[in-house]
């Protein structure tokens, strides 16, 4: 149907300047126009999410220097979880040469400060990051009426 | 030798493993027993004269039996070990699979009053033109016949599960990277009822509640360089970031009644758990962090008045229907989401600055008195000549005209004629809201911790729509707590304050044109409680409301699971689009109070 003379092939189209080879054209670029716009944003993502596991990944340890950090960690764990008044059964201590990093759950402001004085506590610790989360699950909205 | 034999015969390979330690010990006992034993024989076969080459012969033997013996015991050791490294790693594996089980139980008794029960409302009567402003109470027309709010309004003691829930949370080291996938799934769970949809004859809610996803549900990536990626449905940092500050969290008078409540009722617009949102949770950097969310508005209605892709409820977990009105999302349906935080803590301060914005939200469902323009000039059946319900009242006799006539001569265009609904005119109701707060938090080493909030929040409308935006003002959140008996018990004071909005609340049956912007509300709150161990506590809490002659602000707003607000128990046994459900009383005062358990694991 698409004849070069009638709906304006390359030929045509180049006299007349349009027709459907142009619109295809155009309708092909369009295409290629959102997959390209679209191509940054998976781009970015991918490049997010590749580099977050490929930067996060630093220089090997010794084994020795593994074993050292996991006795660190259990330590401060054990520690935590002596504490008569905090409850420390979802903090997670994850050792770092010396430096100790506090991630899970806590449930009273105060366990925060409570938290990173006992892992300070500890002997060889030597710096303690606190990135631990206060725990408010449950259902917080009603029903509304008006 | 025998005995030794014998022992070895009777208990097999397997067997020993079984027996562990026991048998070691055992086949120790009978190596040293053969040991002796040949000692001794030695010198009996000497006597004896026997030969010395026998002498030597029965000694090699003796020597291979004990090589033989040494060699089994290496085994059974060898395999005791590894038996023990097998029951250890598996050990491990089972607490690693036990501690990602967490949760909240908390079960409390209320006794608590709404604080209205002797309230009259009246009509309006106006002297402007076309029976609009200036208005004021016709206290010789009270409405209803001077009736009190309706049903058990007063004192009324009440069992209520608060913010209990139950989840399950875990990592998955990738490869040998320093980066975990991680995966939370979270349920909140009614300890005091059964579980079920909140359908009632003023909404229809799709939510299920208990069902797991109610609660905080993601996946995610965590690296302790980079800080967390999650993906799912789940708070976002403009509640989380001061959570800390508000210490009675789930209970009566919590600050949520008034922080993050834009219309002072039950729902907390701005602390509420979203749908389909990233998070990004940064570490923390010489005690400064940063958290940040986009919450993907996914609705394909251009001014969000159906519930979003993929959601059962409207956005903010708006009910459709809310109040008795049009099953669609005209109270707070919103599209896209984002906002954000920054933090910095060191020893014991803490201070935190937050924002958020909620694009394009439908308020179509605000307004004076019990009907918008929307709703108010709903077409009627009536003979006049704009056919609306209000020329035919005796179609809905509970719509309350005077209000909606009064503003409706005030304010023309936004009660024009031949307004429908839906669909909706983009010059109405819908506008981008946004909240930002600051605040702080020091906790002295004697034991005192110190909390202060202050909150703005601002509804983006076009003039003609101002005079209902009560989704706009700011407000105060300030606590103390103290420490008792070394942490085991605690005690708090708390007070909140909503400045005044710019629209009066809506809704109100009793709405005071006399009082206009008199809407501001103080709610005082004071809670004890008792450890008796690391998990279960025991609280005692009062708390009160005293909201301002236009103002309804509850003490349940937030994750306390029975809200004492300002609604009666007006029902409809029709859904007439009239906002008639629970009437809504301003300047109501409730006040309760509470006790508990708490447990969590």
């Amino acid at each position: 149907m698409a004849g070069p003379g009638r709906l304006g092939g390359p030929a045509g189209c180049a006299a007349r300047g349009c027709g459907i080879h142009r619109i295809a054209r155009n309708v092909e670029a369009s295409k290629v126009l959102r997959v390209i716009k679209r191509v940054p944003y998976a781009g970015i993502t991918a490049a997010v999410l590749c580099g977050l596991v490929a930067c996060a990944s630093g220089p090997p340890k010794s084994d020795a220097q593994l074993q050292a950090d996991k006795v660190m960690a259990e330590r401060v764990e054990a520690a935590l979880g002596a504490d008569k008044e905090l409850f420390a059964k979802h903090i997670t201590a994850h050792a770092d040469n010396g430096v100790v990093h506090l991630t899970g759950y806590v449930w009273e402001a105060s366990d925060f400060q409570e938290a990173v004085s006992i892992a300070e506590s500890v002997p060889g610790v030597t710096r303690v990051v606190n990135d631990l989360e206060l725990n408010r699950n449950g259902n917080d909205n009603g029903p509304v009426a008006r | 030798m025998r005995l030794t034999v014998s022992v070895n015969s009777r208990l097999g390979k397997g067997e020993l493993l079984m027996c562990g330690t026991r048998v070691v010990r055992s086949l120790a006992v009978s190596l040293v027993a053969g040991v002796l034993c040949s000692s001794y024989s030695g010198p009996t076969l000497a006597q004896a004269g026997a030969a010395p080459a026998d002498q030597d012969a029965k000694m090699r033997v003796l020597q291979q039996r004990i090589d033989d013996l040494s060699k089994q015991l290496k085994e059974i050791q060898d395999a005791e070990a590894k038996n023990a490294k097998t029951v250890a790693t598996v050990d491990k594996a089972w607490n690693t699979f036990i501690k990602g089980f967490f949760g909240t139980l908390d079960v409390s008794i209320d006794y608590t009053t709404k604080g209205m029960e002797d309230m009259v409302a009246y009509h309006l009567a106006c002297t402007g033109p076309n029976g609009g402003p200036p208005c004021t109470l016709d206290l010789n027309n009270p409405k209803n016949g001077g009736a009190h709010p309706y049903g058990r309004v007063s004192w009324m003691a009440m069992m209520s599960s608060n913010g209990s829930n139950v989840g399950y949370r875990g990592s998955h080291q990738i490869g040998k990277s320093n980066v975990d996938f991680i995966y939370q799934v979270s349920a909140s769970i009614d300890m005091a009822a059964a579980p079920g949809l909140q359908n009632t004859w003023t909404k229809s809610s799709n939510t299920v509640q208990g069902a797991i996803g109610l609660g905080d549900t993601f996946i995610g990536l965590r690296s302790k360089s980079l800080g967390q990626l999650k993906f799912g449905e789940m708070y976002t940092p403009y509640k989380t970031s001061t959570d800390r500050l508000n210490p009675f969290g789930g209970m009566l008078g919590n600050y949520n009644v008034v922080m993050g409540n834009t219309g002072g009722d039950n729902r907390v617009e701005f602390g509420t758990r979203m749908d389909h949102v990233i998070v990004y949770d940064s570490p923390s950097w010489a005690g400064f962090s940063f958290d940040a969310s986009y919450g993907f508005g996914q609705n394909p209605d251009p001014y969000n008045n159906i519930t979003p892709l993929g959601s059962a409820d409207c956005s903010g977990s708006n009910n459709p229907g809310s109040g008795n009105l049009f099953l669609n999302c005209d109270d707070g349906g919103f599209n896209y989401s984002y906002g954000g935080d920054l933090k910095f803590e060191t020893g014991g301060l803490y201070l935190v600055a937050a924002y958020e914005l909620h694009s394009a939200v439908n308020r179509s469902s605000d307004g004076i008195g019990s009907n918008n323009p929307i709703y108010g000039a709903l077409p009627g059946a009536g003979p006049g000549p704009s056919n609306f319900a209000c020329d035919n009242p005796n179609n809905s006799p509970l719509l309350d005209c005077d209000t909606y006539n009064a503003f409706a001569a005030e304010y023309p265009q936004a009660a024009c004629c031949g307004v429908t609904s839906p669909p909706y005119n983009p010059a109405y109701d819908t506008g981008d809201e946004w909240a930002a707060k600051a605040g702080g938090q020091y906790r002295f080493q004697f034991g005192l911790t110190v909390s202060y909030l202050w909150e703005e929040m601002k509804r983006k409308l076009q003039d003609v729509m101002m005079f209902q935006n009560e989704r706009q003002r700011n407000g105060q959140w300030a606590a103390v707590e103290y420490e008792l008996s070394g942490g085991g018990d605690r005690i708090a004071l708390g007070w909140a304050h909503a400045g005044a909005s710019t629209g009066d609340p809506g809704g109100q049956h009793n709405y005071d044109p006399n009082g206009v912007g008199h809407n501001t509300s103080n709610m005082y709150t004071a809670a004890y409680w008792h450890k008796f161990d690391k998990q279960l506590t025991w609280y005692f809490d009062y708390a009160v409301t005293v909201n301002n002659v236009n103002a309804h602000y509850d003490i349940g707003a937030g994750a306390h699971g029975i809200k004492t607000d300002c609604h009666d128990a007006t029902h409809t046994p029709f859904v007439d689009y009239s906002s008639a459900g629970p009437t809504t009383w301003g300047g109501c005062r409730p006040q309760g109070f509470s006790t508990g358990l708490n447990f969590k694991f």
